[in-house]
């Protein structure tokens, strides 16, 4: 890994980088998706190839270290994922960082869209069915004046 | 044109006041949480699955050591694993703190919904830029005054603003006010609006009330409102240059523009703005 390399947008070094990943998805319900990631290793560090899986791997396992998990929001997924959570074997940390980074690779490496692999955090997750059966009742409450 | 080159000249030394101003603001606000982010980068730091542990057996077994090359080790009493992130959690006060919304309804703060909140920062935004385009032709032109006490209220009275801007448009014939492109939008005269909190990740931009109000003002001219995701807090729009994005509550961070798609600048980016 090449830990060294600064980048060319900010300056920022890649432990920077990741620790952004890891307060943000704490930070906001809607959490951290593997697009910034991707974009960040391609257009902010220039990295492709074998560095770039590395770079990947490593986001990953940042955010999966502090029990994030990946779903998809089909609606804005550029890869044609279908919505809801996405598991792997007994979901580990270790399982969503290979599964994550295997289907990645076997769908050509592409850069991503906003709902692909968001990784959210069991308290996020809590706020947002909140939010879901919140709208729920008020499309019902809607329907029932309608 | 002398008059016309004098007034740009004040406009432009007002403009460098008002820089002036917010970045001596972000600078102090900076330093508030400067603190709270060097915590955290402390513990997150110390926090690698390489790192050694005492050997089992031990009275401290288990425990995470410094790993110091001397031989000097210390027994280090951060946690790993699920403590870690319930450390971190607490720590930021992540998705466990609760911002209640609150707006100021005749002349006092009033709780509403994080749906409510969201309802009135996207119709006063669209209010105002409908108000902005009718001075453009009439300076003098002001909308009728209302006086509201509840929420629903607010929104409501900022609907008509709009309306009555709207129509004021009609019949001046200036009836169409052009979209700003995105990029445009979030970086108006190539100026960066808002700021990085310390510890934020890259992509994320904090910004004050005058510069949020503008940037939304702007990003909802022409844009039209598509279907959200399900998990979504908040509403979805779609604009004319192909740009989309939403407007939500943050549970954590309030009143929050997200964007589908990274916006690149310089030497930096947006996919998010929060206000602050």
């Amino acid at each position: 890994m090449k830990n060294e390399l600064r980048s060319r947008l900010d300056g920022g070094t890649m432990d920077d980088y990741v620790a952004g990943y890891v307060h943000e998805v704490i930070d906001d319900e809607i959490g951290v998706n593997l697009a910034s990631i991707v974009s960040d290793g391609r257009r902010s560090f220039g990295l492709e190839g074998d560095d770039l899986v590395a770079y990947v791997r490593r986001g990953v396992a940042a955010l999966a270290a502090i029990g994030a998990r990946p779903e998809h929001w089909e609606m804005y997924s550029r890869a044609g994922h279908l919505d809801g959570p996405v598991h792997y074997g007994a979901d580990t940390p270790e399982e969503i960082v290979e599964g994550v980074v295997a289907e990645w690779i076997a769908e050509g490496m592409p850069d991503l869209g906003w709902g692909d692999y968001r990784f959210i955090t069991a308290e996020g997750r809590a706020y947002l069915d909140e939010v879901v059966e919140r709208k729920r009742r008020e499309a019902a409450a809607s329907d029932d004046h309608g | 044109m002398d008059h016309e080159t004098l007034d740009t000249s004040q406009l432009s030394r007002s403009e460098d006041a008002e820089r002036a101003r917010r970045r001596l603001f972000s600078e102090v606000l900076g330093l508030g949480v400067e603190l709270r982010f060097l915590r955290f980068q402390y513990l997150y730091r110390k926090y690698s699955p390489d790192q050694p542990r005492v050997p089992a057996g031990n009275p401290d077994g288990g425990q995470w050591t410094g790993g110091d090359p001397t031989g000097e080790d210390t027994i280090v009493d951060e946690p790993a694993g699920d403590d870690f992130a319930e450390a971190l959690i607490d720590l930021i006060g992540g998705p466990n703190r609760r911002q209640t919304p609150t707006v100021r309804v005749g002349g006092r703060e009033v709780e509403v919904t994080p749906g409510q909140a969201v309802r009135l920062e996207v119709t006063t935004a669209q209010a105002r830029a409908a108000e902005a385009a009718v001075r453009e032709i009439d300076p003098t032109w002001r909308p009728r005054a209302s006086l509201t006490e509840t929420v629903e209220g607010e929104i409501a009275a900022a609907e008509a603003r709009r309306s009555e801007a709207e129509a004021r448009l009609m019949e001046l014939g200036g009836g169409y006010l052009a979209p700003l492109d995105t990029a445009q939008c979030l970086a108006l005269g190539g100026l960066r609006l808002g700021w990085r909190e310390p510890g934020a990740g890259r992509g994320i931009e904090t910004v004050d009330r005058v510069s949020f109000d503008r940037i939304l003002s702007e990003l909802l001219v022409g844009a039209r409102e598509v279907q959200s995701p399900a998990s979504y807090n908040g509403r979805s729009f779609l604009r004319s240059d192909g740009a989309r994005f939403g407007v939500r509550w943050s549970n954590s961070n309030g009143p929050t523009i997200d964007f589908a798609d990274d916006w690149f600048f310089s030497s930096w980016r947006i996919n998010k703005v929060h206000l602050k």
